[in-house]
């Protein structure tokens, strides 16, 4: 079983993981912190030294206004020699740790706290109803979050690149587990003196986690199949993504979109207007502006292999296309061919750079 | 001086397979101007002839073409097709080569390689480079694909070289390129030193003791069995019999003669394993057999060859083997190692002959003043050396030439002989 | 400057006139935009032909030449030198092939003629985005780096030292490599000690060639022509020494298998037992016999050891087996020889003359399975399996392990240094198997030797006279290269430095300016293949001549 230390939480736990940090950096163990804070713009990834800031440490925050991994690469990209400390959900840190093979976050001097997340709001919903209305719990999550099954440490050999998890689930409101997760997160404990053993809670916590995460996993399985049927075929995806309106707010917030332009921006076709017209002979009549089926397929080519569902992309979708849900279903299949799974370990080269010398014998004739 | 110095960029490279183009190609490159000799119509040699060489089953002919297609554009090197070399005189910095350029009959500027005139050539006959599989005409290229892509007439076919009037193929040629009034050159040129890479030859085993083989029976040597596979072959590459049947089974006899010849010709065992997958290629459901003496599988990529394809074969050692031709069949009779007399009833057999010179090689030897062994391959194995010393200064050796060896190793002693040119003239 | 696009179609004799309407294809593609003349022609390749361009270029002052007839393959080049005659950059040509892809497949006209028109719009269309590229030339070094001083390393070395400086390294005390250790060199028996000392006399005499023993290679950076390499002694405290070479010979050699399939034979736990390596040693130094100084009366000399591990024939060791057998039969008269094989492999006459000299002198073969040693009184008992399933034993004083051969121990730390990849059995793996065995995927470094697979000496010589041929042919010194035009370009505005473009680079020709975090492509090692571009997610990696533009633009008009 694994192990962990028992954090009292009885001002919450958002109380409880500030007071830790705040010992951390006192400490010197970390030259500072990255961490959501409730700010007067709402929930956002803040860079602090100052222990003082660190009351305002939202833990689980509602909502996910930046992928926690464009924060990583934003902060390290050109570098970095300071030891920092980064609370962040699961799908943030893998999505992290995916950038880290794109050379985009350098993940050396970083050390990642993951947290149990029960799912987010999409953003506009929490805007327009929520925010004023904190109590309001007949928000739903983002369809994504609620199929959901990497929002836990517990049981999951998915992720192996976090230091320390804090558990929440399923231990009440006055406590929270520090679950170490790699020597680095042992140590920074030990020279806390908190000690960490399989105490009772550490069970209760992964059996309710295992229990969401059946139910999760099970509605996951429905979620993709619901939407692959309505994607098969060209006829469903046209379907889909009639009402794009080549925004690209999906390709903006999408942590594993790093290209500074786009490709689909990139302006290689130069049809002209007779062009146009002789598809418009062809096949009826031709949109204006055309189909960005391109965009969307191209997009997937690029990036689905390393989608770790954050749902990012559905929460700005100002159509309301499931587009997370359709490359998360490509995803599965396109990384089961090469048994890859994003942000499970820094070592895992991404497929498409990786060369086997016995690749070839599928190919080869004998 | 300086008609010497003029001398010292020419080389003569005799032979147009792998080992003379690489050779050819590396002088180029070097800045020499090359004289590359083919007595056939076409180049490529040996290699061209095999749908796909081992081990990688690669396809010959798109791994030769780059080379050849170089060949041809490259300014330095003077590709002359049906010649020969008739005399050699000079020393080593100073060769005087005469060059019998024979006739094609066709003018190589104007012809464009349309093929029209074959059609109406009244004369048809067995065509040698498909081994007599197929048929050609007196007007003729070996193979499609044959480079360069230039017809020519045979003579000694033509029934207007025979006496009878007959333009028919000239008329047929929309570029005025057929030339009836064409000569055979003598050329003559000076070079300062000579390349030797005129290949190999198959044994006959028509003359192999204990081997029934007949131009019409069922058992085949192994360049007919190349021939059946190609693509660009006499059946496009289906594999029948003569009889016009499939065979529903095969046997590959490895070192027939070999105790005769006195010599292991170092690619048979890995081309006869090649044919298990030509044959299971075309023909999934055949049964195989491979009699073999001693597998002779070197270097680092041969073994994992042998070992893909050996579970498609019954594999069977033997000695004292005799092969004999019914009217649908072929028998072969042989000894276990331990003595046991076995025979078995196939419907078709293959042979691996051994490797021998080139026809013509003691000829071309006294005319270059070159030893060779016993055996008839030029230079001498002896001693520590890469076997590019013909034992005359300025005269080298490459390729099967000088004993039988695979594509990669005649393709490197090709660059070795010209290594050693360049270095001794530095 | 405005287009002007001159659309020549080719009639090639009967070939494309018989087949397609040329007039109405001509008509059909004058009406196009940037479109100056277009015109037909009965034979462009020929002398006339290529004149008659030549002459159209100058006369209409074409900025852009189209031409519809036989396949690039093989007239492409013809027609870029026109270019080149005409004053006109050869890339900003586009050639349509409506011989072979048209004219040559279908009887029908009709068809024909449309095809015809759409491949030439396509060539018009896509022309039109052709930018001029120069092919650059560059300076090189001549002077060459040898990395290994055995057989394969002085052997290269003694060919290329008298027309440039040659720099043989290596990490042991001296150079000559396993051969010295052999008294004959099999097949053809002649003494190898005295051949390398007589090669190594020649390295000491050529003042070309500089010697640098225990001397490892640090770093290697650059390019064919323009490596810069940097050696350091092993003593690591000195000074590391900076050259400048233009090419890099791997002459590394090889190393017998792994020793752990020989204790399976009871190596070292059982007298007597030999690997042939050892016993090569024992004979130069005059101590052959057994352990204790007596003299064998029976020995076995058992073949293929590592081999089944390995999972290939190291080639040499059957010959190696029967010179053995001569040695013993030379120093030990009457001594009863036997080997233990399992297939034969001899090729060439050579191999058979060393063979039957073998077998002449006494030597008995027996093929044999499943070969076991024991010990049995002060014998060692060989057991092994006839090719009859019949299991057999023999006493015998001394056996001899034929051990396989195995890479170089420094293969993988070289490899990494050159960015050469290491395949089928862990040797360096050649640019191609057949057609190009003695070079490397990177351009300016070649293998000689045992490095990339197991072979006996002569074939070691041909190779480091193969790379020697190259080299003298292809760095000559004074005289610039000519890199490939059709390179790939990074635009530095685009690129996020994911290194993606790098990492399916197959010619090292792309590195990564940590300063810039950008991904930059050096134009001399780029061969021109188009990975990099394909690989790119933004676009930011673009293959000239191969752009997205160029192709979508061809294809837009294709399809249309």
């Amino acid at each position: 079983m694994k192990k962990g230390h028992l954090l009292p939480a009885q001002e919450g736990v958002s109380q409880a993981v500030a007071g830790f940090l705040k010992r951390c950096l006192e400490e010197k163990i970390f030259d500072a912190v990255v961490a959501p804070l409730d700010s007067h713009a709402g929930y956002n990834y803040v860079l602090l030294d100052d222990g003082e800031l660190l009351d305002k440490v939202v833990a689980m925050p509602p909502v996910m206004p930046v992928q926690g991994a464009k924060a990583v690469q934003s902060l390290t990209h050109h570098g970095n020699s300071k030891k920092i400390a980064v609370v962040m959900r699961l799908c943030e840190i893998r999505a992290a740790v995916e950038l880290s093979k794109l050379r985009q976050t350098d993940l050396e001097n970083v050390f990642f706290i993951g947290v149990d997340c029960s799912g987010v709001i999409p953003l506009p919903d929490y805007l327009e109803r929520a925010r004023d209305k904190p109590k309001d719990t007949e928000l739903m999550l983002r369809p994504l979050c609620q199929v959901c099954e990497d929002f836990s440490l517990a049981g999951n050999d998915r992720v192996t690149v976090v230091d320390l998890h804090v558990g929440t689930m399923g231990l009440g409101d006055s406590s929270a587990l520090l679950i170490p997760s790699s020597a680095a997160g042992e140590d920074v404990l030990r020279q806390l003196g908190m000690d960490s053993k399989p105490v009772e809670e550490v069970n209760q916590w992964s059996t309710k986690v295992g229990v969401i995460r059946n139910e999760r996993r099970k509605a996951r399985k429905e979620a993709l199949a619901d939407i692959k049927k309505k994607v098969s075929g060209l006829e469903g995806l046209l379907e889909v993504f009639s009402q794009c309106i080549e925004c690209h707010n999906c390709q903006s917030v999408c942590p594993i979109c790093y290209c500074r332009l786009c490709f689909a921006d990139k302006g290689t076709s130069a049809d002209t207007a007779d062009d146009y017209l002789q598809r418009a002979n062809v096949a009826g009549a031709v949109r204006h502006l055309p189909e960005p089926l391109l965009f969307h397929l191209g997009r997937m080519a690029h990036m689905s292999l390393s989608c770790v569902s954050c749902g990012m992309c559905e929460d700005v979708c100002p159509v309301s296309i499931p587009v997370g849900r359709v490359v998360s279903l490509v995803s599965e299949e396109t990384r089961g061919i090469f048994d890859y799974m994003p942000g499970r370990s820094v070592e895992e080269e991404l497929p498409l750079a990786r060369f086997e010398l016995e690749e070839l014998t599928e190919v080869e004739d004998v | 001086m300086s008609q010497n110095a003029e001398v010292a960029d020419q080389i003569l490279v005799i032979g147009a397979g792998m080992a003379g183009i690489e050779a050819s190609l590396t002088l180029a490159a070097a800045g020499k101007n090359v004289y590359l000799v083919e007595r056939e119509p076409l180049f490529g040699g040996q290699a061209i002839k095999c749908e796909e060489v081992f081990a990688n089953m690669e396809c010959a002919t798109c791994m030769a073409a780059p080379m050849q297609q170089e060949v041809l554009q490259n300014e330095r090197i003077e590709l002359l097709t049906l010649s020969d070399i008739k005399e050699v005189q000079g020393v080593a910095g100073d060769f005087t080569a005469k060059i019998t350029k024979r006739a094609r009959y066709v003018d190589s500027e104007a012809c464009i390689g349309c093929n029209a005139c074959f059609d109406p050539c009244p004369v048809s006959l067995p065509n040698t480079f498909e081994e007599d599989l197929g048929e050609r005409k007196a007007i003729y290229i070996s193979c499609p694909g044959a480079l360069p892509n230039v017809p020519a007439i045979d003579t000694e076919n033509c029934v207007r070289f025979a006496g009878e009037e007959c333009n028919l193929c000239q008329e047929a040629c929309m570029f005025e390129a057929i030339d009836f009034d064409q000569k055979d050159e003598e050329i003559e040129v000076r070079v300062s030193a000579i390349i030797v890479a005129t290949g190999y030859d198959l044994q006959d085993v028509s003359q192999i003791a204990g081997v029934e083989y007949t131009e019409s029976g069922n058992v085949y040597t192994a360049r007919e069995m190349e021939r059946l596979y190609a693509s660009n072959g006499p059946t496009e590459g289906k594999i029948v019999l003569r009889s016009g049947k499939e065979p529903t089974s095969a046997a590959i006899v490895h070192c027939v003669g070999r105790e005769d010849i006195g010599y292991c010709s170092a690619v048979c065992c890995m081309y006869s394993f090649k044919f298990v997958h030509y044959l299971t290629d075309k023909l999934p459901e055949i049964k195989l057999y491979e009699f073999v003496s001693d597998l002779c599988i070197p270097g680092k990529s041969y073994q994992a060859f042998y070992e893909k394809l050996k579970d498609k074969a019954q594999i069977t050692r033997f000695q004292n083997l005799a092969i004999s031709q019914q009217d649908d069949t072929a028998t072969i009779s042989f000894q276990t190692p331990s003595g046991e007399d076995n025979t078995l009833e196939v419907d078709m057999v293959i042979l691996a002959p051994a490797i021998v010179p080139a026809k013509g090689a003691s000829e071309l030897a006294e005319v270059l003043g070159i030893r060779y062994g016993e055996a008839g391959f030029y230079g001498t194995e002896s001693g520590i050396q890469s076997g590019v010393d013909s034992g005359r200064q300025g005269v080298y050796l490459a390729g099967c030439a000088q004993g039988p060896k695979d594509i990669a190793r005649s393709i490197t002693q090709a660059s070795a002989a010209v290594g050693r040119l360049l270095a001794s003239t530095d | 400057m405005k287009k002007r696009i001159g659309v020549y179609v080719c009639e090639c004799g009967p070939n494309i006139a018989g087949a397609v309407d040329i007039d109405r294809v001509l008509e059909a593609v004058l009406s196009l935009d940037g479109v100056a003349v277009a015109e037909k022609y009965g034979l462009l390749c020929s002398g006339d032909g290529k004149k008659y361009l030549v002459e159209q270029v100058r006369e209409h002052g074409l900025t852009h030449l189209v031409v519809g007839a036989c396949s690039p393959k093989q007239h492409e080049l013809t027609f870029m030198t026109v270019c080149e005659e005409s004053g006109l950059n050869p890339f900003l040509f586009q050639m349509a092939n409506i011989r072979e892809q048209v004219a040559w497949i279908t009887p029908d006209t009709e068809k024909a003629t449309e095809r015809t028109i759409r491949h030439l719009k396509a060539a018009i269309r896509r022309v039109l985005y052709h930018t001029a590229l120069e092919q650059k030339e560059i300076e090189t070094n001549p002077d060459v780096l040898v990395i290994g001083g055995g057989m394969a390393g002085i052997s290269a070395a003694l060919s290329l030292g008298s027309s440039r400086k040659v720099y043989v390294v290596d990490k042991r005390d001296a150079l000559g490599g396993k051969a010295l250790k052999y008294e004959k060199s099999s097949p053809g028996m002649a003494n190898s000690a005295d051949v390398v000392e007589n090669y190594l006399r020649g390295i000491e005499t050529d003042e070309n060639i500089e010697v640098l023993t225990n001397t490892n290679v640090e770093e290697v950076r650059g390019f064919f022509g323009n490596f810069l390499v940097k050696l350091r002694e092993n003593d690591a405290e000195s000074d590391a020494r900076e050259l400048r070479v233009g090419a890099i010979i791997v002459a590394l050699g090889m190393d017998p298998l792994d020793s752990e399939v020989l204790s399976e034979y009871g190596y070292g736990k059982i007298q007597n037992v030999y690997t042939s390596l050892e016993l090569e040693q024992a004979n130069v130094d005059g101590k052959l016999g057994m352990s204790g100084g007596g003299k064998p009366k029976s020995v076995g000399i058992v073949h293929c050891v590592g081999r089944k591990e390995a999972g290939y024939c190291s080639e040499i060791c059957c010959t190696v087996g029967m010179k053995i057998a001569c040695y013993l039969q030379e120093k030990f008269p009457g001594i009863a020889v036997t080997e233990f094989y399992q297939d034969l492999s001899i090729p060439g006459r050579g191999a058979q003359v060393l063979y039957e000299e073998a077998r002449r002198a006494g030597t008995e073969f027996i093929r044999a399975t499943n070969v076991q040693l024991s010990e049995s009184d002060d014998k060692i008992k060989i057991s092994y399996e006839r090719d009859h399933d019949k299991t057999e034993e023999k006493p015998v004083d001394m056996v001899v392990l034929l051990v396989g051969i195995g890479p170089p121990a420094d293969a993988e730390k070289i490899s990494n240094l050159l960015s050469v990849p290491l395949g089928k059995g862990g040797f360096f793996t050649e640019e191609h198997a057949k057609i190009s065995p003695v070079s490397s995927s990177i351009e300016g470094i070649y293998l000689a030797g045992c490095a990339s697979g197991p072979k006996g000496i002569p074939e070691t010589i041909s190779q480091s006279e193969a790379v020697a041929g190259k080299i003298l042919a292809g760095l000559v010194p004074g005289r610039k290269i000519e890199t490939e035009a059709k390179t790939s370009r990074i635009a530095e505005n685009l690129c996020m430095g994911c290194q993606t473009c790098l990492d399916v680079c197959c010619y090292g020709a792309i590195s990564y300016n940590e300063t810039r975090g950008i991904c930059v492509v050096n134009e001399v090692l780029c061969k021109g293949c188009g990975n990099c571009a394909a690989a790119c997610p933004s676009g930011a990696a673009s293959h000239q001549h191969f752009t997205s533009r160029q192709v979508y633009q061809e294809i837009a008009e294709i399809v249309k």
